[in-house]
């Protein structure tokens, strides 16, 4: 699966002007700083681009937590920080019964274990509990997955991961333009006598 | 559909308590005499059993007279006659509107097909409907495509003609059985161009073989047409499979499951090394697939992305600093001091490059380390991301021009940031390795 073109020309503009309103520079900025404002800015840039998702909304209210980012974001995101922190319902699970899957899964479950004679350790209670962990590990890293169910949530970590493939991809594209162009300033500038006879992108 | 309606009762009456071969026969033979009596030669030679069901025959003679009416009439159009109650007589009234030697061959084999149909209804055994198979194939595939070709002419001009006459045919058609693959593509053709007649001729050449494999199918699809009272394609039910009950709460259950086990396919593709078959392992190889992204990106953005913004600022800077000072600022802002060697490395790669390719390599070789282009290097760590965990991440090396023209520190500082990676991970012999952007 691809992340659209849309996105990640919608991922490229955002992070583009990302960078010119943030100032990113080396003078100013140690390491530390400078690395956690690009990702930052890239994390904004995608969850703008993607638009309204469940993880998107969780990532945004993440980078919401401090107030100095706060601030910047609403300033990159204009009105669509509102809609995107606006407080999403639990409309989007399938309306279910808790009562009636609760009672269906213990009646399943039981059934299960009757069927499999009690034996000293439950193979199907070690699997779920397996399967439990790590579902627990998953939602942990999917921004705003802590309220989801298996469904869904294997739907957003689908969606994050071909956002997360198409983020790091364009960086890294970007990264060589950025490269390219500056390797032909400098060789321009340093090594008059050579040409820069050099395809970026 | 109502020919078919009206057909079927009426021909299932004449049929019911009838033996089939009989009936069979009692047909041709009433189509023989029909034949004699026009002067043209009955296709069929086998001289039947007996004539002796006299309410099949009744009926059948007793609607000729109206059928003989029409003969006098040239028209080409497929006239059913409003008072035909029997597809017989409708056959017979359409036989004669063309009035050529072909169509009798053509109504024979309608009429036989009507009977096979009718037989499946009543749920006729297959042999039977085999051996009426072999007798239209006996009959001479040759007779039969000469008498279907010209067929599909007179429905085309009929279709053309009035309103009602192609509906009439088509529900002719439909009532001969729409699920013999005869009358199929009949249908399909009849009321094409003309030039289409040699298609169905082809077909119908085609179909008599395999109508005999086809008859179960067919008949199966008939038995739950006509059973669901002929309210278009049979329902699909949901069946439980064995052992499973089919209350909702585990009907819900297998849905959830169902959907769970799609996006599990899904994500499958997406994630490399994903070939596992369970849960569990699919789930961890997913969370370890998360953890290489956010790590990569955490990676890129420390590297001079945040130049793009400075680009004409810093290539100031990097000149005034002298090529070895810029690309160590950069570099050595990654590295944190922890792998100054391999930018010292990095350096030297540079400038053998620009003297010579072979030396440099060779250099690299020494060191363990080798060139390869980006693409691959991509591939490889997104390949290798499950086993390395932080994987590699693949750098940058401008190309060098064939001409010498060097790669210089930016990209060398890439591939610091690459190595700071390849420090941090645990892999020995996995050292970094640089790319060599393939353009």
């Amino acid at each position: 699966m691809q992340a659209t073109k849309s996105f990640e020309r919608a991922f490229l503009r955002q992070l583009l002007r990302v960078f010119r309103l943030s100032a990113v520079s080396y003078k100013s900025m140690s390491l530390q700083e400078r690395k956690s404002a690009i990702k930052l800015s890239a994390d904004v840039a995608m969850a703008s681009a993607r638009g309204s998702r469940k993880w998107t909304r969780g990532l945004i209210a993440k980078l919401s937590e401090e107030d100095e980012h706060r601030s910047f974001l609403r300033l990159i995101l204009g009105t669509e920080y509102e809609r995107l922190t606006k407080p999403c319902h639990g409309s989007w699970k399938i309306p279910r019964s808790k009562k009636i899957v609760r009672r269906s899964l213990r009646v399943c479950s039981r059934r299960k274990n009757n069927l499999r004679a009690p034996h000293g350790v439950k193979s199907s209670v070690l699997a779920r509990t397996l399967v439990e962990k790590r579902t627990h590990a998953l939602k942990r890293l999917v921004p705003g997955g802590e309220s989801l169910d298996g469904y869904s949530l294997l739907d957003e970590a689908l969606d994050y991961v071909i956002s997360l493939r198409a983020q790091a991809d364009l960086m890294q594209k970007l990264l060589t333009t950025f490269e390219a162009s500056k390797l032909s300033a400098l060789s321009k500038c340093t090594l008059p006598e050579r040409k820069a006879s050099f395809v970026g992108k | 559909m109502q020919p078919s309606n009206r057909e079927m009762p009426g021909m299932a009456s004449s049929l019911n308590g009838i033996s089939h071969t009989s009936a069979a026969a009692a047909a041709h033979v009433a189509l023989r005499e029909l034949q004699n009596g026009h002067g043209l030669q009955a296709p069929f030679d086998h001289a039947g059993g007996g004539v002796g069901h006299d309410d099949f025959l009744d009926q059948m003679l007793s609607n000729l007279p109206s059928a003989w009416a029409e003969l006098g009439n040239p028209r080409p159009a497929w006239v059913p006659p409003s008072d035909a109650p029997t597809a017989g007589q409708r056959l017979f009234s359409a036989g004669r509107a063309g009035e050529s030697a072909e169509e009798m061959q053509y109504d024979e084999s309608l009429l036989l097909a009507n009977r096979l149909r009718q037989h499946q209804i009543s749920g006729g055994s297959s042999p039977t409907g085999e051996a009426l198979m072999l007798q239209l194939s006996r009959s001479g595939q040759q007779q039969m495509l000469s008498g279907l070709l010209p067929l599909p002419l007179t429905l085309g001009s009929a279709g053309s003609a009035d309103s009602p006459n192609p509906t009439g045919g088509d529900g002719l058609y439909n009532g001969f059985g729409g699920s013999l693959q005869l009358a199929e593509s009949v249908n399909q053709q009849s009321f094409h161009h003309p030039q289409s007649a040699p298609m169905p001729g082809q077909n119908f050449g085609a179909a008599p073989p395999a109508a005999g494999a086809g008859q179960t199918p067919a008949a199966s699809t008939l038995a739950s047409a006509s059973a669901g009272g002929g309210s278009g394609p049979p329902r699909q039910r949901v069946r439980a499979r064995r052992g499973q009950a089919t209350d909702p709460h585990s009907i819900a259950e297998r849905l959830r499951r169902e959907r769970i086990a799609e996006r599990m396919k899904a994500l499958q593709e997406l994630v490399p090394n994903a070939n596992k078959t369970d849960k569990a392992s699919m789930l961890d190889e997913i969370i370890d697939y998360v953890k290489f992204l956010q790590l990569q990106v955490k990676v890129l953005s420390m590297s001079r992305l945040g130049g793009a913004a400075a680009v004409a600022p810093l290539v100031a800077d990097m000149a005034s600093e002298g090529q070895s000072g810029a690309g160590r600022d950069g570099a050595n802002g990654g590295a944190a001091g922890s792998s100054d060697s391999l930018t010292v490395t990095e350096h030297q790669v540079a400038k053998m490059m620009e003297e010579d390719m072979g030396s440099a390599m060779q250099y690299l070789q020494g060191k363990g380390l080798c060139l390869m282009p980006i693409s691959l290097a991509s591939a490889i760590s997104s390949a290798t991301a499950g086993h390395l965990g932080h994987g590699l991440v693949p750098g940058v090396l401008p190309p060098p021009n064939p001409s010498g023209d060097a790669p210089s520190s930016p990209g060398v500082s890439a591939l610091t940031a690459q190595s700071t990676m390849a420090a941090e991970a645990t892999k020995d012999g996995v050292a970094a390795s640089k790319s060599l952007s393939s353009k």
